[in-house]
């Protein structure tokens, strides 16, 4: 049977996972849009919509009746609640007697459970019935429909994010901004009274140089961790390690932001005489000590994926244990490593609360890592709360999100474009 | 064939009575819920949102007006004053909080959108209190002074411009703590200091909310920065204001505040949607009186007084 004729069709039988995959989402739709919109809008635009709702809820249930031997007219129970209804609301005999409502419920109730235990928990009959051949692979379509959905949902949401954000920023994208100002001047003036500039160049300028920054801190550490719990560990303190490192991945960033501003702060004006210690290298620390917990269990997992018959071949060979590390490992798990290094990179670019607080969320080119920077992120983080809806401000907000999207799409396509090439070499 | 014609007539005819009571009991349970109706009497709520600065004020008022009305109750959100001003052009809050005017084309955009105008009540001040690290020798600065060092191509960089020695800070550097270029604390101070021409020098740490202004000058001490007079802590020091060179310093305290002899202290700003009426207007009246101005003075702010 065919998704088509399972949702449409009286006829046949369908088996109890089909009835629950098809009724939950009705009921999911049904209860979430007469809570989000108005009456009005419910008869205008919701009629056809519900029709064919409860058109599929009806056509599922009458087969999911055939299949326990019982004739479609027993679709009819499922009209208690609604008849009931339409008495105590309509018929001018009950208006006003609120005391009828605890026993209207109680009926109500019963009818509901009673109807979901026969058709969502009693199974049907055994082998074929007057209505159909046995029912035991009726659900397998339904669930290759929504597998499919799965799939296609994740194209959807990615054009649906990156077509509001453009939408948004659009209008003034294309008329009146200045692209190769917004793109090179350092100077970012947005609520200026008398000269508005939208210079993004020192907001581009820190993103990348704290991101570099905190690669350069977390990939030796990463990959070396990873590596020794992968190749030193017993397996015992591998799981304590593990563990711990997980753990780091956990704290939220607002506290490492918080910890940035307080005690990091502190420390870097003590260690390196600095006049304030909201720095970039605040900042690539923190960036760093987020991204080393990613780096750590990716590459350790590319590690593990290398066969053991390479490391013994190796051994055999008199490769001592550098040397089976450096000639025979990294080579062969180069891809994960890639990749792990990617991952941590990009959770660094696109982390916001922890740059906003630790390094000092100031548009100034930065001449070294004791000066201070403002991220994109941090940017549309801090002012799009206080912005005017739709106003040239917001737009520009809306335009750096463009920005840090075609970022990362070149960033991942370049990291695809170098997955590609080393498998090809 | 004519079995089954009339079979699906049936369905239909269902189905069209399914729709019908569906609508009557979503209809009638939408209606319930904007009247707000429970145990027989109306309760109402009040819908207050914007300025950060004032959140913890309106949210102390409302606490404190759950003792007068047992039927209103006050809902306080913040998020910025153009948070509040956004929601009001929307009328999704009966009052918005602002520590800051709302602008022409504001009110504008709100009359377009509701039909009704912005009507502006001022509810108390808050003076801004120019701060730096405690162990910093500086006591008072004038606002010129102060100018040089924020505005745009400002000459004072160095501590030592300004007379002192500010041993705690061995670069004698002066790090300027700012605000996100849109909250309202940013607009005043720019404007008390600038007017309406110069913009503020880039490369000053622009902090995110008043508390995290007087944390981190607590902790640097080649640190300037601007905050709330109420978010004073034992780590900090207030400087005293002079208008002008020649003119006497002032301290960011009450007295100075109400005398109005204190050169950067601003009004904090409530705006309803055309004339208040009914439980808003009662709670707006309230805010006014001995007992809502009372609760102004202990968090910090200044109370409009007897003046």
């Amino acid at each position: 049977m065919n998704f088509l004729r399972i949702c449409f069709s009286f006829k046949g039988r369908i088996n109890r996972a089909a009835w629950w995959l098809l009724n939950l989402p009705i009921f999911v739709i049904f209860a979430v849009s007469i809570s989000i919109f108005d009456s009005h809008t419910q008869i205008t635009v919701g009629t056809i919509p519900l029709l064919i709702l409860v058109w599929i809820h009806l056509a599922v249930s009458a087969k999911r009746w055939h299949d326990k031997d019982t004739p479609t007219f027993w679709i009819l129970l499922h009209f208690v609640p609604l008849i009931i209804t339409i008495f105590l609301f309509a018929s001018p005999l009950f208006a006003g007697s609120w005391i009828l409502f605890p026993l209207v419920f109680l009926v109500v109730l019963i009818n509901v459970l009673w109807i979901i235990y026969e058709l969502g928990f009693v199974k049907g009959t055994e082998g074929s019935n007057q209505f159909g051949p046995d029912s035991e692979t009726s659900s397998e379509s339904v669930i290759d429909v929504y597998i499919s959905l799965c799939g296609i949902s994740s194209i959807i949401f990615v054009f649906g994010i990156f077509f509001f954000v453009f939408k948004e920023g659009a209008g003034f994208l294309f008329s009146g901004l200045n692209i190769w100002e917004f793109l090179t001047s350092e100077e970012w003036y947005p609520t200026s009274l008398n000269n508005k500039r939208y210079g993004t160049f020192a907001l581009i300028l820190g993103t990348f140089s704290v991101t570099a920054l905190a690669m350069l801190i977390a990939v030796p550490f990463g990959l070396g961790a990873a590596i020794f719990v992968s190749e030193f560990c017993s397996p015992k303190l591998r799981e304590t390690f593990k563990i711990v490192i997980e753990f780091l991945a956990a704290i939220p960033s607002v506290v490492w932001g918080f910890i940035g501003l307080t005690l990091m702060n502190q420390m870097i004006i003590k260690v390196f005489n600095a006049p304030i210690g909201l720095t970039m290298l605040n900042g690539g620390i923190m960036l760093a000590l987020m991204s080393v917990p990613i780096i750590v269990s990716i590459a350790e997992d590319a590690l593990k994926a290398v066969p053991d018959s390479y490391r013994e071949a190796a051994e055999a060979l008199g490769a001592t244990r550098w040397q089976v590390i450096y000639r025979v490992l990294l080579p062969a798990a180069k891809n994960g490593l890639l990749a792990a290094v990617l991952l941590g990179a990009a959770r660094s670019i696109g982390e916001t609360m922890a740059v906003l607080m630790a390094t000092g969320h100031s548009v100034n080119i930065p001449l070294g890592p004791l000066d201070w920077i403002r991220t994109l992120t941090a940017t549309i983080a801090a002012e799009l709360g206080e912005v005017a809806r739709g106003d040239e401000h917001y737009q520009v907000l809306f335009i750096i999100g463009i920005l840090l999207f075609t970022i990362t799409f070149i960033v991942n396509l370049i990291a695809d474009l170098v997955i590609k090439g080393i498998r090809q070499s | 064939m004519k079995k089954s014609q009339l079979k699906s007539l049936g369905v239909i005819t269902i189905l069209a009575l399914v729709l019908y009571s569906f609508f009557i009991f979503s209809g009638s349970s939408n209606k319930d819920a904007g009247k707000g109706v429970t145990n027989g009497d109306t309760h109402t709520k009040i819908k207050n949102k914007g300025s950060d600065t004032m959140v913890n004020l309106a949210q102390a008022w409302a606490e404190a007006y759950t003792n007068i009305s047992d039927t209103v109750s006050v809902e306080v959100s913040g998020g910025g004053s153009g948070t509040g001003v956004a929601a009001l052009i929307n009328g999704t809050v009966d009052i918005a909080n602002c520590s800051r005017q709302v602008k022409a084309e504001e009110k504008q955009k709100a009359l377009e959108n509701t039909g009704k105008e912005p009507i502006e009540f001022i509810v108390g001040y808050d003076a801004l209190a120019v701060y730096v690290h405690k162990e910093n020798p500086l006591s008072n600065i004038t606002i010129p002074q102060l100018a040089e060092i924020y505005g745009e191509s400002g000459t004072i960089t160095k501590w030592d411009q300004l007379g002192i020695a500010n041993s705690g800070c061995r670069s004698d550097k002066i790090i300027r703590i700012s605000r996100q270029s849109n909250s309202g604390t940013y607009f005043y101070f720019r404007e008390a200091l600038l007017g309406k021409e110069r913009d503020f020098e880039l490369g000053s740490l622009d902090l995110h909310g008043s508390k995290d202004v007087v944390e981190v000058i607590g902790r640097t001490p080649c640190a300037i920065g601007y905050s709330g007079m109420g978010y004073a802590t034992d780590h900090v020091k207030m400087v005293k204001v002079a208008k002008g060179q020649d003119e006497p310093y002032y301290a960011p305290n009450l007295e100075n505040v109400i005398a109005k002899t204190y050169p950067i202290a601003r009004p904090l700003y409530m705006y309803s949607l055309g004339e208040p009426t009914g439980e808003a207007k009662a709670y707006l009246d309230w805010i006014f009186s001995a007992e809502g101005q009372k609760i102004v003075e202990e968090l910090g702010f200044v109370p409009l007084s007897s003046n």
